[in-house]
């Protein structure tokens, strides 16, 4: 395949990845085109032992923690203090937000990072045990039973909200 | 309450053994168990279903994208080689200037920490003044300032060694700014970590 195609066809993983690392369509959407341009000018590095999605994953994930090392980063969550703080909500309010919370990517918002960060990647990046543990610098074992008991963790609280 | 140490030992295998990945052995263990026990059974069908992913749809459009990826980074490439052939014309040894010496350094540094490679930090070095070199000694030929006697092949050919001469001297200083630049990163990478 065509390295465009390839870029191509990760893009949208790459999109969802940091979607759900950062919660915002607008940032999001920055740092996809960050990965993108990183990837096509540092081209050279591209060491052919891994593989190019891995490669692409590990440019999206260093630019992750230079986002979360940003000031944009600290105002943003600043901001978001302030508005959990000052607010006050009515019952129904209350009734509606722990509704919308009901979804796959709410419940991965509260696993720890590292588990968050292995089933964001197993599902949404669609990367192999291997590569997810290759980019965690863990084994692919690692990655597999992390994966494995977050998922459970997700379907027991699922099926508890549900049921 | 602690989970009973079978399930908690069964729990720990079920990735394995949702794989095909367990010894025979281990798995007629874990299926005699789990026949045992209705809570492992839904344990087992829970970790076969998939979990049910929302779909996130990309805004971003990828052709565009790029395109204006590439657009940027012509656009740097331009600068550097521009830069180049500014240095080459007004600070190099062709002008009889020592100038070089901290500005080729300065133009290895910049070039290095932007493309991080060091073949690149090469060809913006040299190939701009060899280039200049050349060309301002053919001018040099045509305009009668060559000695007539010298042949065409023996003027070519210690045009170019010389040119390649002076450019290994000004490529040697971009180097020295690429391993500052180099170092630097090296540092700071550390510091990241």
């Amino acid at each position: 395949m065509e390295l465009e195609e390839l870029y191509k066809e990760i893009q949208p993983r790459i999109y969802a990845f940091f979607f759900i690392k950062t919660s915002s369509k607008e940032i999001a959407e920055d740092l996809t085109q960050e990965v993108f341009y990183e990837a096509i000018k540092s081209m050279h590095s591209f060491s052919q032992q891994s593989s190019i999605q891995t490669w692409l994953f590990s440019i999206a994930r260093n630019r992750l923690l230079k986002h979360y090392r940003s000031k944009k980063y600290k105002n943003q969550l600043n901001e978001m203090l302030k508005k959990e703080t000052g607010e006050s909500i009515t019952p129904e309010q209350e009734v509606l937000k722990n509704e919308a919370k009901q979804n796959l990517i709410e419940y991965l918002n509260q696993l720890d990072e590292l588990s968050k960060e292995v089933v964001t990647l197993r599902i949404y990046g669609e990367l192999s045990f291997k590569e997810i543990g290759s980019l965690l610098g863990k084994s692919e074992n690692f990655a597999r039973v992390t994966f494995h008991r977050a998922k459970l963790k997700l379907q027991k609280e699922m099926e508890g909200y549900h049921g | 309450m602690d989970k009973h140490p079978t399930q908690a030992i069964i729990e720990d295998l079920l990735p394995l053994y949702n794989e095909g990945l367990l010894s025979t052995e281990t798995t007629t263990w874990l299926e005699g168990q789990i026949q045992e026990s209705e809570e492992l059974q839904k344990l087992v069908t829970q970790s076969t279903i998939p979990l049910d992913k929302e779909e996130i749809d990309s805004p971003v459009q990828h052709d565009k994208m790029i395109t204006t990826i590439k657009r940027r980074l012509a656009f740097y490439q331009l600068i550097f080689v521009g830069l180049s052939f500014y240095l080459a014309i007004q600070t190099s040894l062709l002008n009889e200037s020592f100038g070089f010496i901290l500005w080729y350094a300065v133009l290895g540094l910049l070039t290095y920490l932007f493309y991080k490679d060091i073949k690149i930090v090469f060809y913006v070095s040299f190939i701009p003044i060899f280039i200049w070199s050349i060309g301002g000694n053919i001018a040099d030929y045509m305009n009668g300032q060559i000695d007539t006697t010298v042949s065409l092949g023996r003027f070519l050919y210690q045009s170019v060694m010389g040119s390649t001469l002076v450019t290994l001297i000004h490529c040697l200083f971009a180097f020295i700014g690429s391993l500052i630049g180099f170092f630097y990163l090296k540092i700071r990478n550390g510091e990241d970590q």
